[in-house]
């Protein structure tokens, strides 16, 4: 009898344990198919370290794509980026994940992803990101931004804030520059 | 026995294969410009000779059974994916050559992908389909106003002046860079859906009588990656290398 009670708690702590590693456990589901993380390509970030769209996995991010070397509307979009940030929750800023991906697969790279994050004065955990043209076409049409690249090396592009669910889906988007950013805001902290 | 298989598997393997017609250099006159756009040239490229058929696809998707219509993360295609064939695998067989269909960009470009190939962006296409001669265009008009549909099997028409058959009067086609149809010279102000349809575009154009390419462009600035229709293909370009 007393081996049985044993038996049992081992077998209750076990499941106590498994609980803890929800998020292992988690990870082994499969993605819904609206993910982008179902895009395979590879990324490199502004340390100029490689990873798959899937390593952003498990937490919810802001999204939006865009270039460095822009300086009409990626500027402004920065600033929507930091000003939605603050919306949700001032005192938490560096809970909210941003993913910056270029647009620009000809120009940008780890360094000038660096040095735009220090001109900027991006909070460190902001990560940026860039690929090839292949990589960035596939994402652009994943998450419906549409861009073309200018004889200067300029592009002209969608200006689209997105929302993604820590499975990768596409929960909430701000379309356009000055638009107003409560809805957006809304449906960010009703998910965090 | 042995020598009849053989035999067997190299006709199915050219049948399957494709004729691809061969471009040379050739000028693209840009029918939108946006600041500082100027003519550019394509190739030299090799470009299918007819569009995609249900066949080829479906061995394509036989090799790739992830991609079956049952199965496709819908990050890839909308549901009417495939919707014209019977099931997975199936299809009318007096179907097996005509264009496939109802298939996204994503798929389109998987498929071209996996035979070492790429779709066109939308000068190849443009050039190698002759777009732009006016002789075309009569053609495109008639097409574009008939009502319903009727598909058919392809390469049944004579190529036009570089061999290439089907480019236009059957279906639409995916072209790689579908996204770049912004019609409006600048989106710096908001979304570009704001102005898609709007006159500007029209009045942007290098020639206002090349109604039918207008249209084409603006079918192509109502896409999306995952859509997909009754009417819609595709055909596969690769860069000729050979020659010298």
């Amino acid at each position: 009898m007393k081996i049985i009670f044993f038996l049992i708690s081992i077998f209750s702590m076990a499941s106590f344990a498994h609980d803890g590693h929800n998020h292992e456990l988690k990870a082994k589901e499969p993605l819904p198919g609206a993910s982008i993380f179902q895009l395979e390509s590879e990324w490199k970030n502004q340390k100029g370290e490689v990873t798959k769209l899937t390593s952003l996995k498990g937490s919810p991010r802001i999204v939006a794509m865009l270039y460095t070397k822009c300086d009409t509307a990626c500027p402004l979009i920065i600033e929507d980026l930091k000003e939605i940030v603050k919306d949700v929750d001032a005192k938490r800023t560096n809970m909210i994940n941003v993913s910056i991906f270029s647009l620009d697969s000809f120009r940008e790279t780890p360094e000038t992803l660096a040095a735009f994050a220090l001109k900027r004065k991006l909070p460190s955990h902001w990560s940026l990101f860039t690929s090839t043209s292949d990589s960035v076409a596939e994402l652009a049409a994943a998450l419906g931004v549409r861009y073309k690249r200018l004889a200067s090396g300029d592009f002209i592009h969608s200006n689209i804030i997105y929302f993604l669910s820590s499975d990768g889906e596409v929960v909430a988007q701000k379309e356009g520059i000055k638009s107003p950013r409560k809805e957006f805001v809304k449906k960010i902290k009703k998910i965090l | 026995m042995k020598f009849l298989t053989f035999f067997l598997f190299l006709t199915s393997s050219l049948a399957t294969a494709g004729k691809e017609v061969k471009l040379s250099k050739e000028v693209y006159v840009p029918i939108f410009r946006d600041p500082g756009e100027a003519d550019t040239t394509v190739g030299p490229f090799l470009v299918d000779e007819t569009p995609v058929t249900n066949g080829e696809f479906l061995a394509f998707i036989k090799k790739h059974p992830r991609f079956v219509r049952s199965k496709i993360p819908s990050i890839f295609a909308d549901q009417g994916y495939l919707s014209h064939w019977s099931s997975d695998i199936t299809f009318k067989k007096s179907e097996t050559n005509f264009p496939v269909t109802h298939v996204s960009w994503f798929m389109a470009r998987k498929y071209c992908a996996a035979q070492g190939k790429r779709l066109p962006t939308i000068a190849e296409w443009e050039v190698a389909s002759d777009a732009q001669n006016p002789k075309t265009e009569s053609k495109i008009l008639d097409w574009y106003a008939e009502p319903g549909l009727k598909l058919r099997s392809v390469g049944m028409e004579s190529g036009n002046k570089f061999g290439v058959k089907d480019a236009h009067g059957l279906i639409w086609e995916w072209v790689d860079n579908f996204a770049e149809t912004i019609m409006s010279g600048d989106s710096r102000g908001g979304a570009p859906t704001d102005s898609l349809f709007c006159g500007g575009a029209a009045l942007k154009a290098k020639d206002p009588k090349l109604y039918a390419t207008f249209m084409r462009f603006a079918f192509r600035s109502s896409l999306n990656a995952k859509y997909e229709s009754a009417n819609l293909g595709f055909r596969c370009v690769r860069d000729d290398r050979g020659t010298k």
